[in-house]
């Protein structure tokens, strides 16, 4: 079910908002939970109900495992307790890696060694990358026996309560399992509702109006135009920039607006990314639930910063390679990965020179580095990719921002490509509303008409990019 | 203003605006479920020239209370075939092909006819490229999905909104085309500035000069060839089913069902065949005469080259409808087509026809 939808926003929504609340009355919390938690498998079978087992697979096989690194009366040696970790975390990477990376290994064995093993037609289960990555997390925490909260309940709903089950935050139970332990969080707040459901629709504004509206062009211009010129190209990679931008933070939104109504606060994901002044900056302020894991479980694993410098640019380009494979199946997602471990490095080694770059250069550099890896994020193919870059640099030829047929854009399309960076430079972002959200008139007017406005362009037919990772 | 009036103040609002709309939709009914309020220089214009909208289709069939109806894209709406089905089957003809139309859309449509009228025939001019799992995400299945099953509250409330644009663009779709079944005027997707736009422009034929065919067929292809070589390209499941729930409807209400394949201008046709895609393509044709049959209009012979039987290379004009129904009722063609032109398949015989292609395309990859 998307969010974006009328069955989720008129049907399932109420009835999971009044459920919960209405069983939240009984004095045993199991009913109110167990409600939300159904609720949420309901949200999750929507999609293909096949499915629903892999999650609740996934759900009762860490959870069970996590007693079992725990060890009997907690005694067991380090060693074992390890192996155990060890053993759970290779289960969870099998199982993500049989969905989302069997016939892309498949597919590489062909090509090197030249066979012909058969691919199979596997769909992606939605979110298992999310779910996966928030249950390694619990099992690496068990071992290093930080997890303080255990209840079956809370950990249930902390994996698969439905405003993050899909596309995230990556939530961290440390975060989300005391709060549903919390009794006073079974109470209405009408402070968390009204807050809610403004974040809500800007979230859904900023997908259905922004997200969807650059889709066009992006899509067209990466998938069908056979070549494009030096403006439809840097359109198509504006676009696709800004609708990336638009559409997983405006998800995000929606995750924070529909948790709050739930009295659940979501960590912040995004921070204005495209105002980043360096790489480093950039990644602290996008997607930054899953800088946070990958910063966490992967780097610091590595060894971090302990070292020494080459160890440390060893353990970021790492890191990135695998952030890259994390979001796709796929050799131009682990060359995206390269691109920003090779930027982040760079960073590093300008460090050393200490020169200040001048803040407009240092933000022009960044924000046009991120814009072109972006093409090997969203490009299908390396010959999509190279098209689009061709483009760019006038490799096939010049064209005027009015005339842009191989997008099937035009003045049009440059007006939101100007709109798009008054909203990023202009418009104070999310964060800033829920940390400052007083119920007025003037927020009450905007809402009714972004939230009218938003549903009544509903109709068209899109998913969420961060659904397919 | 605390968070309690602010929750109470911007429910009641969002409720009474969304109560306005739909009053207004089931009035005004842009959509034709209702026809309780249709009043002349109110409503009523619609079915004058909403004639090739997805929202008109309801409306104008209704004026025709249709006993014969055509499935399929752009290809059978340009090839406006009611008149040549006509001479063989005497009914009261329907096109509600649709621009993009797919399987699941006509399988919705075909319900929708049957619940409401008496359908004695149907005929669906399906493509391959509808049968794919290309461009989903533009296709406009909202509006057709307002007559699948019965109107829920919500289509009720939100039809409105999606028509608004699309009257201006089938008014402006009609305007050039419906009055001149030659095509006195050609509508152009894009303005002078490139931009997708409501304001179309039309420019009479005849000032296009004789080069703008081809530069159409070019474009065309440009278009098609990135399709065709795209590796992920595959029949989707629920457009199968789509397909066979056709048939399965047509079976269970003693409707006479016929397909056929809209012959191919030969340059696509070539682009099709020496395409990655050729494999899928073949997929498609067994899966299609393996499921009721089908009749196929293909090859490269003097009509599928002749570009007086085409708007540009997929879209066939209204000359090319009377050789198809010809083929499909008389079981003769011209002579002067070749084997792949006009000749029905099923399971028995739809091997003969890949064998045939198989030899077209090996010939053509040497060429």
């Amino acid at each position: 079910m998307l969010f974006n939808s009328y069955e989720f926003i008129f049907l399932f929504l109420p009835a999971a908002f009044a459920g919960y609340f209405l069983l939240s009355l009984i004095p045993r919390n199991i009913f109110s939970k167990s409600w939300l938690i159904l609720a949420s498998l309901f949200f999750y079978a929507w999609w293909n109900p096949a499915y629903l087992p892999v999650i609740i697979f996934s759900l009762f096989f860490n959870y069970s495992f996590s007693f079992i690194i725990l060890g009997k009366d907690h005694i067991s040696s380090r060693g074992k307790r390890l192996l155990w970790l060890i053993t759970g975390i290779a289960v969870n990477v099998l199982l993500l890696s049989y969905f989302k990376y069997y016939n892309f290994i498949l597919w590489n064995l062909n090509e090197v060694f030249d066979t012909s093993f058969q691919y199979q037609n596997l769909a992606l289960p939605i979110g298992i990358s999310f779910y996966t990555f928030q249950q390694i997390a619990f099992l690496v925490d068990t071992y290093k026996g930080k997890v303080k909260e255990r209840n079956f309940l809370n950990y249930a709903m902390f994996v698969t309560f439905f405003p993050q089950l899909i596309a995230g935050p990556i939530v961290h139970h440390s975060e989300m399992m005391p709060q549903f332990a919390n009794r006073a969080n079974r109470i209405l707040k009408s402070e968390n509702i009204s807050k809610g459901l403004y974040i809500f629709f800007i979230g859904l504004f900023k997908k259905v109006i922004l997200a969807d509206t650059f889709a066009t062009w992006a899509s067209t211009g990466f998938d069908l135009a056979e070549s494009l010129n030096m403006a439809e190209a840097w359109a198509t990679s504006l676009s696709y920039t800004f609708q990336l931008y638009f559409d997983f933070s405006g998800y995000t939104d929606m995750a924070i607006g529909l948790a709050l109504l739930f009295n659940i606060h979501l960590p912040f994901n995004f921070n204005s990314p495209y105002l980043a002044l360096d790489i480093q900056d950039f990644w602290r302020r996008w997607h930054m639930t899953l800088s946070r894991f990958l910063r966490d479980y992967v780097y610091i694993p590595l060894g971090g910063n302990r070292g020494g410098e080459v160890m440390l640019m060893r353990n970021l380009m790492l890191t990135f390679l695998i952030g890259g494979l994390w979001h796709g199946a796929g050799w131009t997602f682990v060359f995206w990965g390269f691109l920003h471990g090779s930027a982040a490095v760079i960073h590093r080694l300008w460090g050393f020179t200490k020169i200040r770059m001048n803040p407009v250069i240092a933000w022009f550099i960044t924000f046009n580095f991120v814009n072109i890896a972006w093409i090997f994020f969203r490009a299908l193919s390396w010959a999509d990719a190279l098209k689009v870059l061709k483009g760019m640099f006038g490799l096939s030829g010049t064209g005027k921002i009015i005339e842009m047929p191989a997008i099937q854009g035009g003045f049009e399309t440059f007006i939101w490509i100007g709109a798009g960076f008054l909203i990023i430079f202009l418009i104070r972002n999310t964060n800033y509303v829920k940390e400052n959200f007083k119920p007025t008139w003037g927020r009450l007017l905007l809402l009714l008409a972004i939230s009218v406005y938003a549903i009544l362009n509903m109709h068209r037919i899109s998913e969420f990019i961060y659904f397919g990772f | 203003m605390n968070g309690r009036k602010f929750i109470r103040r911007f429910l009641i609002a969002f409720s009474a605006v969304m109560i306005f709309i739909m009053i207004a939709n089931y009035i005004i009914d842009p959509y034709g479920l209702h026809f309780h309020f249709r009043y002349r220089g109110f409503n009523t214009h619609k079915p004058t020239f909403l004639h090739f909208a997805r929202i008109s289709k309801l409306y104008n069939a209704d004026e025709i209370e249709p006993e014969a109806i055509f499935l399929g894209n752009s290809r059978i709406l340009y090839l406006v075939p009611e008149e040549a089905f006509g001479l063989y089957r005497p009914y009261n003809f329907y096109n509600f092909s649709l621009s993009s139309g797919t399987p699941d859309e006509m399988n919705d449509l075909l319900a929708y006819s049957i619940r409401k009228y008496d359908i004695e025939y149907a005929c669906y001019g399906i493509d391959f490229i509808t049968m794919i799992n290309w461009s989903t995400q533009y296709a406009s299945t909202f509006d057709t999905s307002l007559v699948k099953g019965d109107k829920s509250m919500f289509i009720e409330l939100f039809k409105l909104h999606a028509s608004t644009q699309a009257i201006t663009e089938s008014y402006n779709c009609v305007k050039s085309n419906i009055n001149d079944p030659e095509g006195l005027y050609v509508r152009f997707h894009y303005n002078k500035y490139g931009s997708r736009t409501n304001k179309w422009r039309e420019i009479h034929y005849k000032q296009l000069g004789d080069n703008w065919i081809d530069s159409e067929i070019k474009k065309v292809l440009n278009t098609y060839e990135p399709i065709y070589n795209n590796p992920k390209i595959n029949i989707p499941e629920y457009k199968k089913d789509a397909y066979l729930s056709i048939l399965d409807q047509c079976r269970d209400h003693g409707i006479e069902y016929a397909a056929f394949i809209n012959p191919l201008y030969k340059e696509q046709f070539i682009l099709l065949l020496k395409s990655p895609a050729y494999p899928i393509y073949i997929e498609f044709l067994k899966f299609i005469a393996n499921n009721g049959g089908i009749w196929y209009f293909g090859g490269i012979n003097k009509i599928t080259s002749d570009k007086n039987y085409y708007w540009d290379s997929q879209h066939p004009r209204k000359k090319l409808s009377e050789l198809i129904a010809r083929a499909m009722f008389s079981d003769t063609t011209p002579p002067y087509v070749d084997e792949l032109f006009g000749k029905y398949y099923q399971s028995e015989n739809i091997d003969s026809l890949v064998f045939n292609l198989d030899l077209l395309r090996e010939s053509l990859i040497k060429d």
